[in-house]
């Protein structure tokens, strides 16, 4: 359980983190979504004890991060945004040192070091340098250096950033693993669609801020009842703009030559009426997608921009 | 404090560092090529062991004879006998043991002089003998540096020459001693004006400043000094290996105190230190003919010196803004500290001030004792206090560095 109450972190003058409260609880993902430089991974460095917060209080099950650092971390499994490996040592290496990092010792620290290597799919290449390893090696690797030591809480900082799709697939797997086993996840990313594939609570964060949070359909909510419709094909914009506007409930979000987006509530009843519409302003649809309220629509409403990619 | 910890951070730098070659390679073949163009200079008293070279000459031209002729010559003639032979008689006398290697010129070498293009010389080791093989590689290598600078020097003289000669055939035997003893003239002029101090003082060396010490063996510590220093200086940028690879913030985050990494640290680098240690002490220990009982508490002494070293660069790398400006605030401290303490001159040579000064840098520090030790003059007492202050001094670095890693360094 991560409890993060009036977190504030300033680098300077500057507020990268600027009170923000959520908590993570165990058996749950919890998401931080937010752009680049929202504070995300200084967010999680004030939790995993690598910076001091400025203000505000983090518990880690419990325990002060600031008063009771030593306790607080024992608890706590880092993958940071960054690979962070030892890469002229063998994978072997790096978990025995990370495991014993976390004051495992002994034969218990051997036998993890095999299961590890197993649940990452790396036991053939175990002795291998790490800087031999493919970009989703080390990625996997990375993670089994993070959760060796078996933490109740973890912390995953952009982990698929660079990530082909398979070693995605299986970070997510993992990442679900752990949480069937009771532990409290903190997923940070800047992906919707990973956001809302993975998490089950969420919080959405920009320029330091804490501008939304809640559970997926909490958030859904927010953006209001209606469905997004894209079509593409040839548009007369404006023309189309004014067939669509006496219709009901239906809104032009975008009206381009080669596309149209509309907002609708019940749209996939709606189609015929939207296509007539159409036609009769010499418009052809080549193609439609349809697809409910995004985060993306949320993030777009809130702060009035798009997330940057 | 748990050992396990200690254990698994000491092995896995140890196997960092066993994995980087190049680096090895440098810790270990610095102090051989700096030991062997001092004692070159400075010129050892007792006697040295004596290579038995086979030389092959195919170029058999001006240049490989004056490679040759240098090969004889005064300075390189106190550790080489050189024998002609050709390539297949010159293998046999050394695979039977009767030469520490075999040497051939290959036909082209002078061509390859002239043009300064990378020649090749050939050097067929004998497995049997490790140390003196090794002298003659180092030297040879120095020699080849040598050629070039004389063509460099004398191009033009040494083009006319082989020209003249390559019209009627074989350079001979008065053409060649006329080059060198041409060049033995210059050498010696430029001397009088470009020698290095060590070499006027070694005119006065038996009564004079050193007290009836040979001065090889005055130079030998400060030999050994040279190149901990360096190692140390390479050894010490490790704390911004670790940062970059981020393993330095991921071990923040974990529970167990830096100090047992720094520890692990520490003690991997003392490994490595000791190994070059050993090698540097017992190669200058054996071609200085000095008493060998002495190497155990030298052992000890440079090691415990070296990890200090270590620490000292350690920290001086965690207070600067970037690996590079680690590098050349590193630099602008090496070098003077290796003057200072007394490695490229004695102590015993050096102005009044300069010695009071040098003697309290670290390395003076260590210099000092380690040349009572290999001596023979150290006693218990002062190297008992000696140690004091240097393990004071690594005690005190160590915990400066450990709060640096933990703290600012790790997060900036
Ligand atoms: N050490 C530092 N000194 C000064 N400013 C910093 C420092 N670290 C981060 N910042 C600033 O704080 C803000 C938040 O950075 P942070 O790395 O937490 O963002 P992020 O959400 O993780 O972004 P990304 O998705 O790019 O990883 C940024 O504006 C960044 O420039
Ligand atoms: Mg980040």
């Amino acid at each position: 359980m991560i409890e993060v109450d009036g977190l504030r972190k300033s680098y300077g003058d500057f507020l990268a983190v600027d009170d923000v409260s959520f908590t993570a609880k165990p058996g749950k993902i919890f998401g931080l979504l937010g752009p680049n430089g929202a504070g995300k991974s200084t967010t999680i460095g004030c939790i995993s004890g690598l910076l001091t917060p400025t203000d505000g209080h983090i518990r880690v099950n419990g325990h002060d991060v600031v008063r009771d650092g030593r306790s607080a971390k024992q608890g706590l499994g880092v993958v940071p945004q960054e690979l962070s490996l030892y890469e002229e040592v063998s994978a072997t290496e790096n978990l025995l040192f990370w495991g014993a990092a976390y004051g495992m010792r002994g034969s218990e620290l051997k036998s993890r070091v095999h299961d590890v290597l197993r649940y990452t799919s790396l036991l053939d290449r175990a002795e291998e340098p790490v800087k031999n390893y493919s970009g989703g090696m080390k990625r996997r690797i990375n993670f089994g250096c993070a959760i060796m030591h078996r933490p109740k809480v973890l912390l995953l900082d952009e982990p698929t950033v660079g990530v082909d799709p398979q070693s995605r697939v299986r970070l997510f797997e993992m990442v679900k693993e752990q949480v069937e086993h009771g532990t409290a996840v903190l997923y940070t990313t800047h992906y919707m669609q990973e956001a809302e594939l993975l998490c089950d609570e969420l919080a959405i964060v920009d320029h330091g801020k804490l501008i939304a949070d809640g559970t997926l359909e909490e958030l859904r909510g927010m953006v209001g009842e209606k469905d997004i419709l894209r079509l593409s094909g040839t548009f007369d914009p404006e023309k189309t703009r004014t067939a669509l506007a006496p219709l009901q409930g239906a809104r032009v979000v975008v009206a381009e030559s080669d596309s149209v987006q509309l907002a609708v509530a019940d749209a996939s009843r709606r189609l015929p009426e939207i296509f007539e519409a159409i036609t009769t302003t010499g418009g052809e649809v080549r193609e439609t997608t349809l697809s409910q309220p995004s985060l993306e629509t949320l993030f777009l409403k809130l702060t009035g921009k798009e997330m940057r990619k | 404090m748990t050992t396990t910890f200690v254990r698994h951070a000491f092995r896995k730098d140890l196997s960092r560092l066993l994995t980087d070659r190049v680096a090895l390679a440098l810790y270990f073949g610095i102090p051989l090529v700096i030991g062997f163009l001092i004692l070159l200079l400075v010129g050892g008293e007792r006697p040295k062991p004596v290579a038995h070279l086979v030389v092959a000459d195919e170029d058999d031209s001006v240049v490989s004879g004056l490679f040759k002729t240098m090969l004889r010559s005064e300075q390189a003639g106190d550790f080489i006998r050189l024998e002609e032979s050709d390539r297949a008689e010159g293998r046999a006398i050394v695979d039977d043991g009767g030469a520490s290697a075999l040497l051939v010129i290959p036909a082209g070498f002078q061509d390859a002089v002239l043009r300064e293009s990378p020649a090749e010389l050939e050097l067929v080791t004998n497995p049997a003998e490790t140390i003196k093989p090794m002298i003659l590689k180092v030297g040879l290598e120095v020699l080849v540096d040598v050629v070039f600078y004389v063509h460099r020097i004398f191009g033009n003289e040494l083009r006319k020459i082989v020209e003249s000669t390559e019209r009627d055939a074989p350079p001979t035997d008065e053409a060649i001693a006329e080059i060198s003893i041409g060049i033995n003239h210059v050498i010696r002029r430029i001397r009088k004006y470009a020698s290095p101090p060590a070499i006027t003082v070694n005119a006065v060396a038996d009564e004079g400043p050193t007290g009836g010490v040979p001065m090889a063996h005055l130079m030998l510590p400060g030999i050994v000094l040279i190149g901990l220093l360096l190692m140390a200086q390479g050894l010490g940028s490790d704390v911004w290996a670790e940062k970059s690879a981020g393993t330095l913030s991921r071990a923040v985050s974990a529970p167990r105190p830096m100090a047992e990494l720094l520890l692990g640290k520490v003690l991997a680098n003392a490994v490595l230190v000791f190994a070059v240690s050993l090698v540097m002490l017992t190669i200058g220990m054996l071609f200085l003919d000095m008493p060998m009982e002495r190497l155990p508490i030298a052992l000890g002494w440079t090691t415990l010196s070296g990890v200090t070293f270590v620490l000292l660069f350690l920290w001086i790398f965690s207070l600067a803004r970037s690996r590079r400006s680690g590098m050349v605030v590193t630099n602008s401290v090496v070098f003077p500290l290796m003057m200072l303490g007394g490695s490229f001159f004695p102590a015993e040579v050096m102005p009044a001030w300069m010695g009071a000064v040098g003697r309290w840098t670290p390395n003076g520090w260590s210099l000092e004792r380690l040349k009572d030790i290999l001596i023979g003059r150290a006693d218990a007492t002062a190297l008992v206090v000696g140690a004091a202050g240097l393990v004071a001094l690594a005690l005190v670095l160590f915990f400066l560095t450990a709060a640096r890693m933990r703290g600012s360094f790790a997060r900036q």
